[in-house]
């Protein structure tokens, strides 16, 4: 199993990281990316069943990464993990391609929802 | 439009469990109550709403909150770890925040500034609403700024230049 997480907060990874172990995800499972331009090269080197990204970064945002992901087809699952979870966002996450939309904060609980009908658990 | 008090509370006491895995207790603040050098994350928010929310606190609660992000026992927080660790909780409090407000609205990536709080303000914008907390007994608190007129509104000094504001990493 390999996960990428995108955020260009280094604590933000920390935690979504350490939330994935208490979801029963294995450390070495996870991969880090600080921004969409960074993502874009692990996502095309390797192969990943999960994307977990944040929206706003620097350089390249999720939602671009998201529309070229889906633009170059097939595609990984892709999941914003953001602090913006209005109806918009999650309209715009949808049309991009992506699974859905986690908003921050979030728990253990509420990722495992989210992730493991994604993974076959 | 405005953001009432008790939905900045509820916001920041989930954001601080969750995050810091500490409570966001009430705290009666004053002008006095972050005296000397303050850290302050802030977050833009433009489009059919424009404003900021920012999260003034002592470098103290700084590091202790960046200890908590990082799950640091036994060091310290750098600059740079406890920057990110502030302007994350600024960005995921205005974020929240962000989706209470009216029509389609755009957030900034978060910026920190380091200052005297009297010295640290955003320009072009005023306080619509401030709520004190205290975290094991050390105040913070967090505004949410409405502009004023169309002009950008950066995190600056009170002279109008820039104070130490930082696009984190």
């Amino acid at each position: 199993m390999n996960i990428l997480v995108i955020d260009d907060s280094k604590a933000m990874r920390l935690i979504v990281r350490r939330t994935l172990r208490q979801a029963g995800i294995p450390d070495d499972a996870i991969q880090e990316a600080t921004n969409g331009a960074e993502a874009l090269k692990s996502l095309r080197q390797g192969t990943f069943d999960l994307v977990l990204s944040d929206w706003n970064m620097p350089e390249m945002s999720g939602i671009d990464l998201c529309t070229t992901l889906t633009s170059e087809g097939p595609k990984v699952p892709f999941v914003f993990v953001t602090s913006e979870g209005s109806q918009e966002m999650r309209d715009r996450a949808r049309s991009a391609g992506a699974v859905t939309l986690i908003t921050k904060p979030f728990n253990a609980e509420s990722i495992r929802s989210v992730i493991d009908p994604i993974l076959g658990r | 439009m405005s953001v009432e008090e008790r939905q900045i509370r509820e916001i920041t006491e989930s954001v601080w469990s969750s995050m810091l895995g500490s409570s966001a207790d009430a705290f009666d603040g004053s002008d006095t109550a972050l005296d000397g050098t303050v850290l302050t994350g802030c977050v833009h928010v433009t489009g059919a709403w424009e404003g900021a929310v920012t999260i003034c606190c002592s470098p103290l609660f700084a590091r202790a909150a960046a200890a908590a992000m990082f799950g640091l026992e036994d060091t310290e927080p750098s600059r740079e770890e406890t920057r990110d660790a502030l302007g994350e909780l600024a960005n995921v409090v205005g974020g929240n925040i962000k989706a209470l407000l009216p029509g389609t609205t755009h957030l900034s990536l978060p910026t920190v500034a380091e200052g005297n709080r009297s010295d640290i303000s955003v320009t072009d914008s005023r306080p619509m609403c401030t709520v004190w907390f205290a975290t094991a007994g050390e105040p913070f608190m967090v505004t949410v700024l409405t502009r004023r007129n169309g002009a950008r509104a950066p995190l600056s000094s009170g002279n109008g230049h820039a104070l130490r504001e930082e696009r984190l990493p």
